[in-house]
């Protein structure tokens, strides 16, 4: 009897599993970049747990990005038959990203992308649900910084993997001036 | 009379959720224990700790989402606690519904054998003779049960005690009531 | 449905949340935070004692589905003005509705459960808010402004 596995069969879990989970990820992650710096004797624990820490949650987005592309281009494959989408130029794989990455992963799509033509794209989205539930008792401001402090760096490392795995190396930032909308910077050699 | 607990748990799953893919949840997962393990520098024991006080933060929270949306009241036994756990519990965040067995004479004891795990698929070990016997992998359900439980005023001592990532035959969570908190169930109830 | 004001308090009959919903049209009019604090304790209090001295014989014998813990204590409390409902979750988090009159106590009752569902998802996934603390999220406090319009 062959074994049958199905991979697009039900394989969905509550989205507040990953609400959870990532809410959970920015509070460890500034005990376990603490432990980090006593592991290697760093003097100045301030300056570089607030350092590190992006880098750590950054480096979980970076390890998914790296696997997520032929998960998804399997999905895409047998959803609609139709062939894999053209990676030829790096804005088609910018489109890829904001069109079929962001709809699987955020379950909506980037509303805007501009380019230079030179390397540098900027990737928008207008109500980035990773972080909508924040709300800081402090008032918008302190939202703002908290933001940018621990919560952003996970979709930023997804992108950057993602790109890795497609032989791209970029740089990856992201900036929120009006929440929730988020706006991706990423430079790329190419 | 058994209540249909089956039913309501895949009612609340299919109507009152939002759903996303499984596979980035486990992926995220499967992140955040690769560099808990690094940053602790493979000492599994403190991976453990932190996996179940995570589990117990989310726990904490996530329990008024179980609450609200299926307004269930205080179970009679524990053996009714025990069903609905892994028929709607385990069903509405998981979208997986674990077996209950082992159910002691005392009534204050039981195991949860779960079929298949969402946080643990496609995922292997380290090959360190270390990883096997003392990661347990999926040790944030251990401290989300332990939570939630807790703010029911159960106080339940939750554990693994085997796991298919191990080698052993199946992933089993084993959990004993100590004791009801008697003095913080809120006045009012019948 | 007019709901008039809403309070949250935690299992120690702390107020963490209190809320006039139109005040002027209303004519409610605003307590210091103190007296506020003061009334909810009081609630809390008594909400207590009258579970306490309900007797046996008057304890529910259905199961309710509306997921309204709240059995024998202080449930209901009818002026000529108002009405004021009180719900309890599990977890000891109780829900305390002013309502205008005519407002039936189902329609007030699926009010607090709605927000009971709105707590668990803006206060509850909100990294910032710890347990038992007032809650000052502006999240929160617009969807429940958008539900007491909506009801």
């Amino acid at each position: 009897m062959p074994l049958e596995y199905d991979l697009l069969a039900d394989n969905t879990i509550n989205k507040s599993c990953l609400e959870y989970l990532l809410i959970e990820t920015a509070s460890i992650s500034h005990e376990a970049t603490v432990q980090v710096c006593d592991n290697e004797n760093v003097r100045d624990h301030e300056q570089a747990t607030a350092s590190a820490e992006g880098n750590l949650t950054e480096e979980i987005g970076y390890n998914i990005g790296l696997k997520l592309v032929d998960y998804l281009l399997y999905l895409q494959k047998g959803k609609n038959g139709t062939g894999t989408p053209k990676f030829d130029q790096v804005v088609n794989i910018m489109k890829f990203v904001c069109k079929n990455v962001w709809e699987s992963l955020f379950g909506r799509q980037i509303d805007n992308l501009r380019t230079n033509h030179r390397g540098t794209y900027v990737l928008v989205d207008r109500s980035f649900t990773m972080i909508s539930r924040l709300d800081s008792p402090l008032g918008v401001q302190d939202t703002l910084n908290q933001t940018r402090k621990h919560y952003l760096w996970y979709p930023c490392g997804i992108i950057r993997g993602l790109l890795e795995s497609l032989d791209i190396d970029s740089t990856v930032q992201a900036e929120v001036t009006e929440f929730p909308s988020v706006s991706f910077h990423i430079q790329t050699s190419k | 009379m058994s209540k249909p607990y089956k039913l309501i748990g895949e009612d609340v799953y299919k109507n009152r959720t939002e759903k996303i893919n499984s596979e980035l949840f486990t992926l995220t997962y499967g992140s955040v224990v690769a560099q808990l393990c690094r940053d602790y520098n493979n000492d599994y024991k403190k991976v453990n700790e932190q996996l179940e006080s995570m589990g117990y933060n989310i726990g904490i929270r996530l329990i008024e989402e179980f609450l609200a949306k299926t307004n269930f009241g205080r179970c009679i036994n524990f053996k009714e606690t025990a069903e609905i756990i892994s028929k709607v519990g385990f069903k509405m965040f998981l979208n997986t519904t674990p077996t209950v067995d082992n159910f002691s004479a005392d009534g204050k004891q039981f195991n949860l054998i779960l079929e298949d795990n969402p946080l643990a698929e496609f995922v292997e070990l380290p090959d360190d003779n270390k990883a096997v016997k003392e990661l347990w992998y999926s040790n944030v359900l251990v401290g989300v049960l332990k939570g939630a439980l807790q703010m029911v005023q159960l106080d339940v001592d939750v554990s693994f005690v085997k796991d298919i990532l191990r080698g052993d035959p199946s992933t089993e969570i084993k959990l004993r009531l100590n004791k009801i908190l008697k003095d913080e169930i809120p006045a009012g109830e019948d | 449905m007019k709901v008039l004001s809403l309070y949250l308090l935690n299992k120690s009959g702390g107020l963490i949340y209190q809320r006039d919903f139109n005040p002027e049209s209303n004519g409610i009019n605003k307590l210091s935070s103190n007296d506020y604090l003061i009334t909810a304790g009081t609630l809390h209090s008594i909400h207590a004692i009258v579970a306490g001295l309900t007797p046996p014989v008057l304890y529910p014998i259905q199961e309710n589905q509306t997921g309204n813990q709240n059995q024998t204590g202080l449930f209901q409390v009818e002026t000529e003005k108002f009405n004021l409902f009180i719900y309890q979750t599990l977890t000891g988090l109780k829900i305390i509705s002013i309502v205008q009159k005519g407002v039936s106590q189902e329609t007030a009752t699926r009010f607090m459960a709605n927000v009971h569902s709105i707590y668990s998802d803006y206060v509850m996934k909100n990294p910032f808010y710890t347990l038992d603390m007032p809650i000052k999220c502006q999240l929160f406090s617009n969807k429940v402004l958008l539900l007491s319009e909506a009801s």
